[in-house]
């Protein structure tokens, strides 16, 4: 069965990706002007590349150690992606059942909000005692830095189901079951990727951090070892590295959020933006 | 009529009588209980089209809950097609004040939404919705999201769910209460049109004397809080109604009939 048209109140695709780039170019704008003030600040004063390097030196430093800031950058990824793989499937488990039965919602979640007075930093040498130098405590500590916001974007998507369209399918005969799946959990997915959106921000930085406890490669190991070596040209190599990497996580999770939901009012997903 | 448009199911009959008796409800307020109804007796007709009319918190809203099913009764006895029932989710056919339209789900499959509920194929339900929209003027609208239509575009909509549900009779719960004046005009030619075309017991809830007489066949007149039905008027008007009825002397004369008995009340 074919659908009918949408009716012509969408806005055609173009126009809405010419607006697009029409909000694009003023923040590039400033970054390039940025860019310039800096490099040009570095040669003004002559700072000595040991204290801040300029960003032509940073790019074509980093562009020479392209392979070992490459690898360090897809080990840091590979535990980003993983810990928030691991955080998302507990936090949307737990989101239901939290949803799903009043015992746990009254006796759990109440814990569960209590626990993030502690700092999980903190956690990160327990974490490599417990589960040694490998991967498995980088992944564990990115999953426990990141599972609050998607838990919380989760709960809170779930319960504020419209309390008239759950009646309404009440006397439509719906089960327990179809009013979850039908209702709150499509419903809950706005809330749900609001926060994902907050957690993917977390991730490369508490991988990175989770490096420094203690491991063998990394994009935190590459910092430290830069570091040492008085490389500060690879040490901004590797934190522009690794706002990119969360930008782009960023932007996946945004374009994740679009394919998820089709039936978002364009304007809505803009604010979101 | 109905049986090209609709094929029954369930054991209830399209075109039930409906009745309360004597029905108490009770809720907790905060200083104290709070009597939403106290003894509302109401009887529908089969096939009739009956409109509920009362101050705003007289408990309207609270007696049509009842009859779907969502609350039951302190005491009184609730029967649809002559039965007495408890479990009455799934058997009338509720719209709320709000349309409800999910909005997750295209208008065609917001109006299929009671058929996949109930088990039947995505593919025919969906043929289904689409006859419906299209007979009644909203084909062009299948595949638009909800947020796409106009105010008065996701009322019918919301009807048309509540009309594909094919129940013992619909229950309306204002709805056509937040609409402007115009089109809720032209939604009252269509609903009607609709109804006669598929012959459901319809009782609606209205705090509009002009849309109770135009729309129903009776109208009950309720009390303030505690709720109960204090007056019935039949209105033989003929049908099919047509909105140039509502210049006539004897819609006047509804009206005022109506007008009267519900300044009584305040009094």
């Amino acid at each position: 069965m074919s659908l009918a048209p949408a009716p012509a109140s969408v806005l055609p695709a173009r126009r809405e990706r010419r607006r697009g780039f029409a909000r694009l170019w003023p923040p590039l704008l400033v970054l390039v002007a940025l860019l310039a003030a800096w490099e040009i600040a570095t040669r003004l004063f002559a700072v000595s590349p040991e204290i801040l390097p300029g960003p032509r030196l940073v790019a074509s430093a980093s562009w020479a150690d392209r392979a070992n800031l490459g690898s360090a950058m897809w080990t840091t990824t590979r535990e980003a992606l993983l810990g928030i793989l691991l955080a998302t499937i507990c936090a949307v488990l737990l989101a239901v059942a939290i949803d799903w039965s009043r015992t746990v919602r009254r006796s759990l979640y109440p814990v569960l909000l209590a626990s993030q007075t502690l700092p999980i930093i903190v956690l990160a040498p327990l974490v490599v005692i417990w589960f040694g130098f490998g991967t498995g405590p980088k992944v564990a500590l990115v999953a426990l830095f990141t599972f609050f916001p998607i838990v919380v974007g989760a709960v809170q998507g779930l319960a504020a189901a419209d309390p008239e369209a759950m009646a309404l399918l009440r006397t439509m005969g719906a089960t327990r079951r179809q009013l979850l799946l039908r209702v709150r959990v499509p419903g809950a997915l706005g809330h749900f990727f609001t926060g994902l959106k907050v957690a993917v921000t977390y991730a490369y930085v508490s991988a990175i951090f989770a490096e420094y406890v203690g491991a063998q490669q990394g994009l935190g190991v590459y910092m430290q070892s830069a570091k040492n070596a008085l490389r500060t040209e690879l040490v901004f190599g590797a934190i522009v590295a690794t706002a990119l990497l969360t930008a782009l996580l960023f932007g996946g999770v945004a374009l994740l959020e679009r394919v998820a939901m089709p039936w978002r009012r364009p304007a809505a997903a803009d604010v979101v933006w | 009529m109905s049986a090209d448009l609709l094929t029954s199911s369930g054991s209830v009959t399209s075109g039930a009588s409906l009745e309360v008796r004597a029905v108490h409800r009770t809720f907790d307020g905060e200083s104290g209980p709070v009597a939403a109804l106290a003894g509302v007796s109401l009887y529908v007709e089969p096939a009739s089209f009956d409109a509920v009319i009362g101050p705003s918190g007289c408990g309207k809203s609270t007696l049509f809950q009842i009859l779907a099913g969502l609350q039951q009764p302190d005491a009184g006895d609730v029967l649809i097609d002559g039965l007495a029932r408890r479990d009455r989710l799934g058997i009338c056919a509720y719209m709320p004040q709000r349309d409800g339209l999910l909005e997750h789900l295209r208008t065609v499959d917001n109006v299929a939404l009671g058929l996949t509920l109930q088990g039947v194929g995505r593919a025919a339900a969906r043929q289904r919705a689409q006859e419906l929209l299209d007979r009644f003027g909203l084909g062009r609208f299948a595949g638009a999201w909800p947020w796409q239509l106009s105010g008065g575009m996701r009322h019918r909509a919301a009807f048309l769910r509540t009309v594909l549900l094919d129940r013992a009779a619909m229950l309306l719960d204002e709805p056509f209460g937040a609409l402007d004046g115009i089109t809720r005009g032209e939604l009252h030619t269509w609903l009607l049109d609709v109804w006669e075309a598929v012959g459901s017991t319809v009782a609606l809830i209205t705090h509009d004397v002009a849309e109770a007489v135009f729309l129903a066949d009776r109208v009950h007149v309720m009390t303030p809080r505690p709720g109960r039905v204090c007056a019935t008027f039949p209105i033989e008007l003929p049908r099919p109604r047509t909105p140039e009825m509502q210049e006539s002397a004897a819609f006047a004369g509804y009206e005022a009939q109506l007008r009267e008995a519900l300044r009584e009340q305040r009094a």
